[in-house]
């Protein structure tokens, strides 16, 4: 997992090493260090941007308690999203079918359905609609899926899933 | 080892052909001598109680003019007056009775001859049944040519992947399927255009719908499931959707972000389905044209797959010489 996050760091020698422990000593990668000066908006603090990647996602609340312990003003933290997702193509009258509900009953599951892209045939007004179902784990994505399998045999909707 | 050749088709005569081709090698590396004593089609049969010529067989036009032909006579009425060690099936297979197929299984089983076929539909009907008939009989029933053509599934696991658990299979099981699918993502061809081409290549028979309503997929892949996973499942159990309701613009869709479609046959969690899905183009189960793949998801090798032809005459007849090969061996330690 990537995450980035902004510190304000008291402009003196040694603080951005301080800084930085926590990370190193749990088995982060520091990928990225931007030390700004120039955009300090008090005098005597820095702001800092550090971009670092962790592959034991259980430590990220311990890196953030030791850099409270060393005083470090954590400002920002944002980690990259990590989820599954799968696509799925809908083939048959998906729209005449209200595609709207068919979206609403899976977010009503609790995934979230994005990327929708759609492409209409000539023939007999046939569509076919993809889109992705992203969820937070492999068990939500799964019953999503029977749920999405569920609905198109309802509807009569061909569908093929990723 | 005295052999009945039950079908005469194409894969009875790819039987024929490399048994006659590979009749010096098998002595030579395995020690097998063989001789076949009945070779039965649907008109009649050729018999010899000194073993048959097979190339002269496989040679004539008339069958009626060979001096060992019979005409009218059937594997079941001959059974009884027959003297050999091993039968094999290959009659055309019939998915919903497994007829004859299943009669002349269990009649060859009854009368204590080892078996091999790479007929579905007996396996399809009554795996379980003809399997513990075997058990009991003390007779070797084999089957490798039943699924994938030349790929050695069963085999596969039963000799080089002992101690391993095979938690799920994913594959391509049926070739038409595969290259229409194929022409419809690299051609641009709707599934009517790639259905015509398949048929002028000799892909796809005149009424396709066993290939391509996933039917024949399905019963290969019950075969796997009773076979490699000890199941009792048979052709209702499966989960089936076919290829024909694909369209250009589904490829297209799937393509915009790196899949293809293909028809895959998967058992996975006690679930076994033939269906449509999306698989990312560096997948190994991403194979073109006619190629069959298996992929099965093991403990301790992790994933194994298996590219290959899936039918055809002598593909099919490599997959039961190597049975006929694996019987004599096993007989030959007992």
């Amino acid at each position: 997992m990537k995450i980035e996050l902004e510190v304000e760091l008291s402009d003196r020698p040694g603080e951005l090493v301080r800084c930085l422990e926590p990370i190193s000593a749990l088995g982060g990668n520091i990928l990225q260090v931007i030390h700004s000066r120039a955009l300090s908006v008090r005098k005597g603090v820095a702001p800092v941007s550090i971009h670092f990647e962790i592959e034991n996602i259980d430590v990220i609340e311990d890196i953030k308690l030791l850099m409270e312990k060393q005083g470090v003003h954590v400002v920002k933290w944002a980690q990259e999203f990590v989820g599954f997702k799968k696509i799925v193509l809908l083939i048959g009258h998906v729209f005449q079918k209200d595609i709207t509900d068919t979206i609403i009953r899976l977010l009503d599951s609790g995934v979230l359905v994005n990327e929708v892209n759609a492409k209409i045939t000539q023939k007999e007004e046939v569509s076919t609609v993809k889109f992705s179902i992203v969820g937070n784990t492999e068990q939500e994505i799964q019953q999503a899926m029977n749920l999405c399998k569920e609905i198109c045999m309802e509807k009569g909707l061909f569908l093929i899933r990723g | 080892m005295d052999i009945a050749l039950v079908g005469f088709g194409s894969v009875g005569k790819g039987v024929a052909q490399v048994f006659s081709k590979k009749q010096n090698q098998l002595r030579q590396k395995y020690d097998l001598s063989f001789s076949f004593k009945g070779v039965f089609t649907s008109k009649g049969a050729f018999l010899d109680s000194n073993g048959l010529d097979l190339q002269s067989i496989l040679n004539i036009r008339d069958l009626t003019a060979h001096s060992s032909w019979n005409n009218d006579l059937s594997f079941m009425e001959s059974i009884d007056d027959l003297d050999v060690d091993l039968v094999i099936e290959v009659t055309p297979t019939n998915i919903e009775h497994g007829e004859p197929g299943k009669s002349h299984i269990i009649s060859s089983i009854k009368k204590g001859c080892d078996v091999v076929t790479a007929n579905k539909g007996p396996l399809v009907v009554a795996f379980n049944e003809l399997t513990q008939l075997a058990q009991q009989n003390d007779s070797i029933l084999r089957y490798e040519g039943s699924v994938g053509g030349g790929l050695p599934v069963f085999n596969l696991v039963r000799k080089t992947l002992q101690g391993n658990t095979i938690h799920s299979l994913r594959g391509i099981l049926n070739g038409t399927s595969n290259f229409i699918l194929t022409q419809m993502t690299y051609e641009r061809t709707s599934f009517e255009g790639a259905l015509k081409t398949a048929q002028e290549l000799g892909y796809a028979e005149a009424d396709p719908a066993a290939d391509v309503e996933g039917i024949d997929a399905a019963s290969k892949t019950v075969i796997l499931a009773n076979g490699l996973f000890g199941m009792n499942k048979n052709i209702d159990d499966v989960y089936i959707q076919g290829i024909t309701k694909i369209t250009p613009e589904a490829i297209k869709l799937a393509g915009d972000d790196n899949f293809l479609i293909k028809h895959i046959a998967s058992i996975e969690d006690g679930q076994i389905e033939v269906a449509p899905r999306l698989i990312p183009v560096t997948s190994t189960l991403a194979v073109n044209g006619t190629l069959n793949v298996v992929s099965l998801q093991t403990d301790l090798a992790k994933e194994i797959t298996i590219i290959g032809r899936g039918a055809g005459g002598e593909e099919t007849a490599s997959a039961i010489l190597s049975d006929v090969v694996d019987i004599h061996l096993t007989r030959l330690t007992q």
